[in-house]
């Protein structure tokens, strides 16, 4: 199959410093395929998201590399081209608080998201909120759309971000730490939910420090340290036979007790 | 810190301008020529010469020595109404903050009555009550003032207040005291400075708009607002009258602002 | 000696409206932490246990209830006999960065709980804070830096060192080892069982990770909305729990390996 998404040779510095963020970063992603990022604080996964996205400043970095969607390079592509794009990627961060405007409803924010994509009326854009939030079974879908972002747990609004996103139709979905501040059974949750996307077809990049995350959703795993990739093989192979010491030190220290 | 503030231009340049300021204010007596009070009708609205720098003004009195003389009044009823205010504010906002309870709910009413009337109201009934001269007006701005820095300090101790850190030394034992002089204050401390030092241009500017007003400083003394008062009647034919001592609140202000906000700066490029 | 006699923590919360209602935190709790034991408590955010932390360290007053320390009652003395006496409880917080002074460095973090409650000469003082750093592992080129130079781990350690620098009786670690990357994780949790060898104490390693919670102690609490739904005094695997959240937790852990049929399950709880 082809692939969705291919990065090549990406690479990354700091313009002031000149410090070396990310070293020849290449990976292809395919349609429906989940590939998982893992790698500690500092190995430079969340910035190659970033870097994937388009999100960093050029005044500030010195990027290298190619980025390849659709047959079109986004490294190249202007504001206004990658805004149609935009679409197409979704991004879910870690903390859901700053994701949201504090000062606006949810159903406020969701029926705006909806209508900068389409062209519809107010109530049909509200109803496409109530029948997203309803498609990641969340429950008093009404009451939901009139709380603001604080009345609501962590791990209500990774959902509704989940259900924003998935309202979108991206073809691909980008998770970064998606997971990490939530708690265990509310994280289930979520993972489930990304599953679900993984069904319809929606090609997932995992980033996390957690191979639980990984065992969980992914096809093809990419381990990271110090801005480079060490080892990158399909799941079994990396929990079956990994290569890489590092990978290995990763594994072990996974497992504490494995339920003895 | 210090070589940071040595790097930064903002600062430099800010702390340069106050240098001389404060150069000039102290050695006032040494750096005039004339007498700033001297009155001399004969030689009013002179032109720049030798023995008169920056020429005389309607009354024949030299004008640059007055503007440096003016440095003094400007920065010598600053700086007392400056740590008069930092005393009590410190002192009231931080215990308030820390403790919490009645008397912090006593003071937020208070502060909330005297924050209900601009500070000029204030300072113009004070003065009327208490009359003219320099204490008089720097006791009146301090009184108008304080409620709004006690509430800033607050704010400060009350963030640094829920700190983790906080919590953790009270578990090791610390006194409140302690906890409030070696943790809280420290860390508070660089946001008070930098708070103050953008201050108090605006008390400088606050004393030389009362003095163009007529309020507080007597008249004849060479104080830059009352010196923009005096120029204002010859506006057409001497406006610089009105230009040399404009300059020298603008500089002094602009420098504590410039140096104020730089210091902002770094400060949180430290914490960032 | 540690026991607990059925406290209660409430708060009072205002809606947007401004009513009032109460929240109970934590609704009657009651154990007995035998001495050089350790412990851990599972549960959720929002189960109430780090507020249960709080109140067996002091750091917040129980509404209701008592807690004895080798028989004394604690929960009767005022706020000054409480700071003495709290060498004998320490703990140690879950954002190491943020719970040491930013403006102190290393060596200063360590001795102030020493500087407190013991009359030190400086070069005892010293000696002592060398001891600690050792004791947790961490070089002593690193006294004189400060919080903003050093890693994640490194902080979490000079946070133990401060926990256990008075020798207290009891020591409650709250979320001991999240936020840390796995191989961080690991050789954290490896110093805390070296420790316990050579310090006898209490220990209470609160965590929202059954996992964590088993890997570190053989008697596990678990906690759900400000009660103790279980107490496993012989938790050797997850099949010996026996309450029905326990097993929920349990099956909410992320799989160890993976497998085809995991990733194709859709099961919303």
């Amino acid at each position: 199959m082809k692939n969705v998404l291919e990065i090549k040779d990406l690479s990354l510095w700091v313009k002031k410093t000149g410090i070396q963020i990310l070293k020849n970063i290449s990976f292809g992603i395919e349609r429906g395929e989940v590939v998982g990022i893992i790698g500690e604080s500092g190995s430079g996964k969340s910035m190659t998201c970033m870097a994937i996205l388009q999100l960093l400043n050029k005044r500030i970095f010195n990027i290298n590399g190619n980025v390849i969607f659709n047959n079109s390079d986004l490294m190249k592509m202007g504001k206004e081209k990658l805004k149609i794009i935009g679409k197409d990627i979704s991004l879910v961060m870690q903390n859901p608080m700053t994701a949201f405007n504090p000062t606006l409803r949810i159903g406020t924010q969701i029926t705006e998201t909806i209508r900068v994509h389409n062209k519809m009326s107010g109530k049909q854009a509200y109803e496409m909120g109530i029948e997203a939030l309803e498609k990641v079974h969340l429950n008093r879908t009404k009451e939901l759309m009139h709380s603001y972002p604080h009345m609501l747990s962590g791990g209500m609004l990774q959902r509704i971000m989940l259900a924003i996103t998935l309202m979108l139709e991206p073809k691909i979905v980008i998770a970064d730490e998606a997971t990490t501040a939530l708690d265990v059974n509310t994280q289930a949750m979520v993972l489930e939910h990304f599953c679900q996307m993984k069904k319809n077809n929606i090609s997932l990049i995992v980033v996390t420090h957690d191979f639980g995350v990984i065992a969980k959703l992914a096809d093809y795993v990419i381990v990271m340290k110090d801005g480079e990739i060490v080892e990158q093989a399909n799941v079994f192979d990396i929990f079956d036979r990994p290569n890489h010491e590092y990978t290995k030190q990763l594994l072990d220290a996974r497992i504490l007790t494995g339920g003895r | 810190m210090f070589r940071d503030i040595i790097k930064n231009t903002q600062a430099m340049v800010g702390l340069t301008i106050l240098l001389i300021i404060f150069i000039f204010a102290l050695f006032a007596p040494y750096l005039a020529q004339n007498d700033p009070v001297d009155v001399n009708p004969v030689l009013k609205f002179k032109e720049p010469s030798s023995n008169y720098p920056l020429g005389t003004d309607n009354l024949g009195r030299c004008v640059y020595s007055r503007l440096i003389h003016g440095a003094r009044y400007s920065l010598f009823i600053a700086i007392p109404i400056l740590f008069s205010l930092a005393f009590i504010s410190i002192i009231l906002g931080t215990i308030t903050a820390y403790y919490g309870g009645l008397f912090d709910k006593i003071l937020n009413v208070i502060c909330n009555i005297f924050m209900a009337f601009p500070p000029l109201i204030i300072v113009l009934s004070l003065v009327g009550s208490l009359g003219q001269g320099m204490i008089n007006i720097a006791v009146s701005v301090v009184i108008s003032m304080w409620v709004w820095f006690v509430r800033v300090i607050r704010s400060y101790v009350l963030e640094e207040k829920n700190k983790q850190y906080v919590i953790s030394a009270r578990i090791s034992g610390c006194s409140d005291f302690r906890i409030i002089l070696k943790h809280i204050m420290p860390n508070t401390m660089p946001q008070i400075i930098v708070y103050f030092s953008t201050g108090i241009s605006g008390i400088i500017l606050m004393i030389s708009g009362f003095a163009f007003l007529g309020i507080g400083i007597e008249k004849g003394l060479p104080e830059w607002g009352a010196m923009l008062s005096d120029g204002k009647s010859n506006l057409y034919s001497n406006p610089q009258l009105l230009i040399y001592p404009g300059v020298c609140i603008l500089l002094t202000a602009a420098g504590f602002n410039l140096f104020g906000e730089a210091l902002r700066d770094i400060i949180s490029k430290e914490e960032g | 000696m540690i026991q607990v006699n059925d406290i209660y923590k409430t708060y009072k919360i205002k809606d947007k409206y401004g009513n009032k209602s109460t929240l109970n935190a934590v609704n009657g709790v009651s154990f007995t932490l035998k001495e050089n034991t350790s412990y851990s408590l599972v549960g959720q955010s929002g189960s109430g246990k780090s507020t249960l932390a709080k109140l067996l360290v002091f750091v917040e007053k129980s509404t209701e209830g008592e807690i004895f320390i080798d028989g004394e009652n604690l929960s009767l003395l005022s706020k000054d006999q409480i700071r003495k006496k709290r060498s004998n409880f320490q703990m140690v917080m879950q954002d190491a960065k943020s719970s040491l002074n930013p403006k102190y460095t290393v060596f200063e973090s360590i001795s102030e709980p020493l500087l407190i409650f013991e009359k030190l000469s400086k070069n005892q003082l010293n000696h002592r804070v060398m001891n600690l750093l050792n004791m947790v592992e961490l070089p002593q080129e690193l006294t004189e830096r400060y919080p903003h130079q050093l890693s994640g781990g490194q902080l979490k350690r000079i946070c133990i060192a401060r926990a256990i620098a008075l020798n207290p009786k009891l020591i409650v670690f709250d979320e001991a080892v999240s936020g840390l990357d796995v191989t961080v994780r690991k050789k954290i949790l490896e110093l805390l069982i070296r420790l316990r060898k050579k310090l006898s104490a209490t220990y209470l390693f609160i965590t929202h990770d059954i996992d964590v919670a088993l890997f570190l102690s053989k008697n596990v609490f678990v906690m759900k909305d400000g009660v103790i739904v279980e107490y496993n005094q012989n938790a050797n695997d997850f099949s010996s729990f026996k309450h029905e959240y326990s097993k929920l937790l349990i099956k909410s852990l992320p799989p160890v390996y993976p497998s085809q049929n995991n990733n194709l399950k859709v099961n919303i709880i």
